[in-house]
């Protein structure tokens, strides 16, 4: 199979996310697509699998014009995509899930008994071990990566994307894929990977396309090149970032996060396992650990939005409760950036001006009597917005129609005004480019170097490394290592994420 | 909970005028589309839609005096109306209006006619106005703490209280509130000196129209000007944005319907101290029903619902007199309305996805 | 005697337009749309069913012509909640409140202004005969004496349920009620698959007025379903989406219904109306019970876009 784009373009209201490319896909390859987020690469595997449509260029199988005008005519064709986010139906059996790819365009009874020896055939030759008959929402983030292989080739693909696989699995479960994908790729499938793991593409790729703003920027042979090469080629010459450190040698640090042994309960499950962990004035210290380990459940309990089953919270001293999260936020005493700020960060459809004043609404000046003072909350959002260059500078627009750095700003702004006792972000770079970056790291490194206490929660390893000055990882629910980050290797830390103890990897 | 989950909510924020112009058309549509429903309506039924027309507006505003029974109907509306609005704009569907307000009236009137031997006068009518107004908040208020605390859908529980209420307003008044004298399912009647009074002599508009007015001010300005309004809103508009501020939203959808239930409750007040004199079986037509047309035509803003409320009252008035004298059904005001509604739901999602298209 | 066969009988008699309503929810939601406006359907297939059957004198006749007008609004209603996309909750109040006036315009218009549940009073509806069965323990006198449509109520979550877990269609509908996004990748038409179920679903809220309007009495008055399509909702979340479940919660129902009458004939110093709010109350009882809505299918509600 040879599928080849010809001068590719599709443009969202005036800038083109991809703009001319030309690209070609062949049997027996893996073809890495490399770029930062916002590139290009996602729209144009989206484009491949029949989810967009091209404004301009031609796509053609095996010298064949094709249009691929929808997903079904794209899996016609033989070409499947693996999402970044399992695709799942999460109520439903695994068995379910596999052959709806191909049951759910028949118009008959189901063949349940030869569907499911064909599923099991294929899943053993892949050597997985799925449980078909368990409900797909309860199997690991690996497995339900296995799912989707299985789906993807009972469905007959020939080309098959993966975007972003590695991202949610182990360390691992990453080594078992790529032994997959390479057999793959050895019976004949194109397989193409988009990643932003420089070493993962060259370790596991026969060829690189390097996408950016839209733009084909070059075509590199694996074996040719470096790292830090395709660094460059990514992002262009790197902004510099302010000092990462200002060490004051000999200075007595007084602890303002105090987590005790505490432990977080849902649905009757412990998902925070008597974990202890510090915070000192004039530190950053960096949470990792694969999505859905207990961190993000540990951070609201220290915010107050989750209960705590067991054990003690404090701040500066003070115990930290259940539901004091509005009363922390009013006495200065934490500054939350929640993990995921599409959702949880801000009304969308409200002005910049309202969102700007969540952290503060209470305060005297914002409010009298029970009743806003608008011009008091416009003074501020103007200085927020001056302060921290947000665009565009109008305090009415909808949030939602500001970038996503600059919602990012926004959010920051809010929190980091008030000059917290302690900052707790997470996933603060997430989808920025590197100018943003620049400058979200930047804030938080000020907060450090002025005396503030960070807790900083990061899927993002190469974050939380730069950041932090201790580094704790996660595994179900536990603090499973601490390292300093001259200690933190990718590998270090890739086994204690997967929950090998640190001592083995020393 | 699916049903209650994803409100797609109105675009309604403070400042976004570039958006209000798309959705100003659509009051504007939704009228047009109920007038065609009703013109088709009137045309069936065997009646020309043009005579029916005048009829109606004749009906309605003909002369001073059904000038007044429209605006008594609109003050009824309106109160109700505000009850559908509250909750809307805390992102809560309350259809339970008709029952919060059967409960509202049986509250008002049992206070203004077991209280008569200790307080008496305009005293007696303002306690008995806010007995309307608790009884109608705790009867949302079972919804809304069914809601926060139990994951209970509030669309199937107020629908649901509604029958109840109704109920309970019929046992009642057949038994332990019923006139002595009675052939009817009413209760005895309140002195006329804790009635509400009458506006302008002759005219039946009566001191509710008043109260009606000052309500939708307050709820306008209890969105626009206070914190927690402003919480509310954000509560609507993205819960976990609200939930991640610290804001408890199991409290915020309690107050919501307490407050949402309470004009209801009071809509059943004026309607038994200003209307009736006396609590009736049924002496409601659905106006919880109609209630729901009128928020959704005002795209719940409660300054909007006044001239909203008008036309719903006109509409009442006018479709009756078109019963009496060309024997068109006045159900036909039910079937207009909810054309009505469900071309502001369509329009409404029509204008939000050419603004996303718009935005990329 | 407040509990023999004959209460469950009658509850089964009183609990079919229920459930057939519930069970065309259910196939909605098991689509991913949720249908409010089953309340409305339901008065329109019992007015299309009473005045068909009062003008044909069939009943055949006036049972598919509750089916149709359920269809045929039906179809409405899914173009208005999944190709424009409008949401589905206002849709279905508005549509309910539309339904609620087109129907009573109708039999005033077909029967006159002022008249009375009389003048649309069609046959009863004809009894099953179960002379057969009657003898049977347990279910003879349960089964014996009802109507074809009471009986089939029993065998619909079979047929449905089949559909729903051993066909491709069915299949399809399920991956979409979860993932609308996952069901497009995988080549499933959301869109017909949603209309499909809506008009499906639609249908037998249809046939749920039908026989609420034939078979429980017959004749046609305003409002005469009372609420029962948001009580239908309410039992599909109670039967946690499965056909079974949702057909016993609607028996349950039934049966409270049915007893209001057993309580009414016992002369107690209760009014009467007390007990006509007891369906109701139950219900209401019954939700609160319910709690957990985690188990509903992912994507149930939301419309769909590719983008």
């Amino acid at each position: 199979m040879h599928v080849r784009l010809q001068d590719v373009t599709k443009r969202f209201g005036g800038i083109a996310a991809n703009d001319a490319i030309t690209v070609s896909f062949q049997s027996g390859k893996i073809h890495t697509l490399l770029g930062e987020n916002g590139a290009g690469k996602t729209t144009l595997v989206r484009i491949l699998a029949g989810l967009l449509n091209p404004d301009a260029g031609s796509i053609s199988i095996d010298g064949h014009p094709v249009s691929i005008d929808s997903p079904k005519h794209a899996i016609a064709l033989g070409i499947a995509l693996v999402s970044q986010h399992p695709m799942i139906a999460g109520h439903l059996t695994v068995l379910e899930n596999i052959i709806a790819a191909r049951a759910g365009g028949q118009r008959t009874i189901i063949k349940m008994k030869a569907l499911r020896g064909e599923v099991e055939q294929i899943a053993a030759d892949c050597g997985f071990k799925l449980d078909l008959d368990a409900k797909a929402q309860s199997i690991s983030l690996g497995a339900q990566k296995q799912l989707e292989i299985v789906r993807t080739l009972l469905s007959g693909a020939r080309l098959i994307i993966f975007d972003e696989p590695t991202d949610v699995l182990t360390p691992a479960e990453s080594d078992a894929f790529f032994v997959l994908i390479r057999r793959l790729a050895d019976q004949g499938k194109a397989i193409v990977m988009i990643t932003h793991f420089l070493r993962e593409a060259i370790a596991h790729s026969q060829a690189i396309t390097i996408l950016k703003r839209g733009r084909l920027v070059a075509s590199v042979v694996p074996a040719e090149t470096t790292p830090a090469q395709l660094a460059e080629l990514m992002v262009g010459v790197l902004p510099s970032i302010v000092a990462a450190t200002e060490e004051t040698p000999g200075r007595v640090r007084k602890t303002v996060l105090e987590v005790d042994n505490v432990s977080v309960e849902e649905d009757r499950r412990q998902i925070v396992r008597r974990v202890s962990l510090t915070v000192s004035e004039g530190e950053i210290v960096g949470i990792a650990g694969v999505a859905g380990n207990g961190q993000e459940d540990l951070i609201e309990a220290i915010v107050g939005l989750r209960q705590a089953t067991e054990g003690r919270i404090t701040i500066d001293g003070t115990h930290v409760g259940f539901g004091e999260t509005r009363k922390l936020i009013r006495d200065d005493r934490i500054g939350y950036v929640p993990p995921d700020r599409h959702r949880d960060g801000l009304a969308g459809v409200m002005s910049v001006a309202d969102n700007l004043s969540f952290e503060v609404l209470e305060r005297r000046g914002m409010s009298r009597f029970g009743l806003r003072r608008f011009q008091a909350s416009a003074r501020h959002a103007s200085r927020l917005i001056e302060r921290y260059r947000i665009q565009p500078p109008r305090p009415e627009t909808a949030a939602e129609k500001l970038s996503g750095g600059n919602q990012q700003k926004l959010i920051l702004a809010r929190v980091l005004d008030r000059n917290p006792r302690l900052l707790i972000v997470c996933n603060p770079s997430r989808g920025l480019d590197v100018g943003a970056t620049a400058w979200v790291w930047d804030s938080v490194r000020r907060v450090r170097n002025e005396n503030g206490a960070v807790l900083l929660l990061s899927g993002d390893l190469d974050e939380i490394r730069s950041l932090s000055d201790r580094i704790l990882v996660f595994f179900r629910g536990s603090v499973s290592g601490e390292l300093s980050p001259d200690e933190a290797s990718s590998e270090r830390l890739g086994l204690l994420m997967g929950g090998a103890g640190g001592e083995h990897a020393a | 909970m699916p049903l209650s989950s994803y409100f797609p909510a109105f675009t309604w924020p403070a400042f976004a005028g570039n958006r209000r112009v798309g959705f100003a058309v659509l009051p504007l549509a939704g009228i047009a589309a109920a007038l065609a429903t009703t013109a088709i309506l009137v045309w069936i039924a065997g009646a020309n839609p043009l005579a029916a027309a005048s009829t109606i507006v004749d009906g309605a505003f003909g002369n001073t005096y059904a000038t007044g029974v429209t605006l008594v109907k609109a003050t009824t509306l309106l109160l109700a109306g505000l009850a559908v609005g509250v909750a809307y704009r805390a992102g809560l569907v309350n259809i339970g209006a008709e029952g919060q307000l059967q409960m509202g009236a049986a509250a008002s009137a049992a206070s203004a006619i077991y209280l008569q031997p200790i307080v008496s006068g305009s005293l007696l009518t303002l306690i008995s106005l806010f007995a309307g107004f608790i009884a109608g908040a705790i009867w949302s208020g079972i919804a809304g703490f069914c809601r926060a605390f139990f994951k209970s859908n509030e669309l199937v529980t107020t629908i649901l209280l509604n029958y109840i209420a109704l109920a309970f307003v019929s046992v009642l008044v057949s038994g332990p509130m019923a006139a002595s004298s009675a052939t009817f399912r009413e209760s005895e009647r309140i002195p006329a000196s804790v009635q509400l009074p009458k506006l302008i002599a002759g005219i039946p508009l009566h001191a509710g129209f008043i109260i009606a007015l000052l309500s939708a001010l307050l709820v306008g300005l209890f969105f626009s000007r206070t914190t927690l309004g402003f919480v509310l809103q954000v509560v609507r508009f993205n819960p976990f944005a609200a939930r991640s501020q610290g804001w408890s939203i199991n409290r915020m959808i309690v107050l919501a319907m307490l407050l949402a239930g309470g004009f209801a409750g009071l809509a059943g007040s004026v309607e038994v101290l200003g209307v009736h004199g006396r609590l009736i079986d049924g002496f409601s037509p659905g106006y919880g029903y109609l209630a729901i047309g009128v928020s959704f035509l005002a795209l719940h803003n409660s300054i909007a619902m006044i001239p909203s409320a008008v036309f719903f009252g006109a509409g009442i008035t006018g479709m009756s007199y078109l019963q009496r004298s060309l024997q068109v059904p006045s159900s036909t005001m039910f079937a207009a309305q909810g054309v009505l509604i469900m071309f502001v739901a369509a329009g409404t999602a029509l204008a939000v996805q050419r603004a996303r298209q718009s935005a990329g | 005697m407040l509990f023999d066969f004959g209460l469950i009988a009658s509850a089964l008699r009183l609990a079919t337009p229920l459930a057939y309503v519930a069970l065309g929810a259910l196939i909605c939601e098991r689509a991913g749309v949720i249908n409010v406006g089953v309340e409305g359907l339901m008065l329109m297939g019992a007015l299309a069913a009473n005045v068909v059957t009062a003008l044909t004198s069939s009943f055949v006749l006036g049972v598919l012509a509750g089916i149709l007008a359920g269809m045929i609004f039906g179809l409405m209603l899914a173009y208005l909640t999944v190709v424009i996309k409008a949401d589905q909750l206002v849709v279905g109040i508005g549509f309910n409140i539309f339904g609620l006036g087109l129907s009573s315009f109708c039999r005033e218009v077909i029967f006159g202004v002022q008249s009375g549940p009389n003048a649309s009073r069609t046959e009863p509806f004809p009894v099953f005969d179960g002379s057969w069965i009657g003898s049977v323990p347990v279910i003879g006198p349960i089964l014996a004496s009802q109507t074809i449509l009471s009986l089939g109520v029993l065998i619909a979550p079979l047929a449905i349920g089949f559909v729903l877990w051993r066909t491709g269609p069915g299949l399809a509908a399920r991956v979409v009620s979860e993932n609308a996004r996952m069901a497009d990748m995988l080549g499933i038409n959301v869109t017909r698959t949603r209309i499909l179920a809506v008009i499906i679903g639609s249908g037998l809220a249809g046939l749920g007025g039908a026989d609420l309007a034939l078979a429980e009495v017959n004749y046609f008055i305003t409002n005469m379903t009372a609420g029962r399509g948001y009580i239908a909702l309410a039992a599909v979340v109670l039967g946690r989406w499965n056909p079974y479940a949702t057909l016993m919660i609607c028996l349950v129902l039934g049966v409270a219904d049915a007893s209001q009458f057993r309580f009414q004939t016992l002369q107690l110093a209760v009014p009467p109306q007390l007990w006509v709010s007891m369906p109701y109350i139950v219900a209401f009882i019954l939700l609160l019970g319910s709690r957990g809505q985690a188990i509903a299918p992912a994507d149930d509600g939301k419309p769909y876009t590719r983008n």
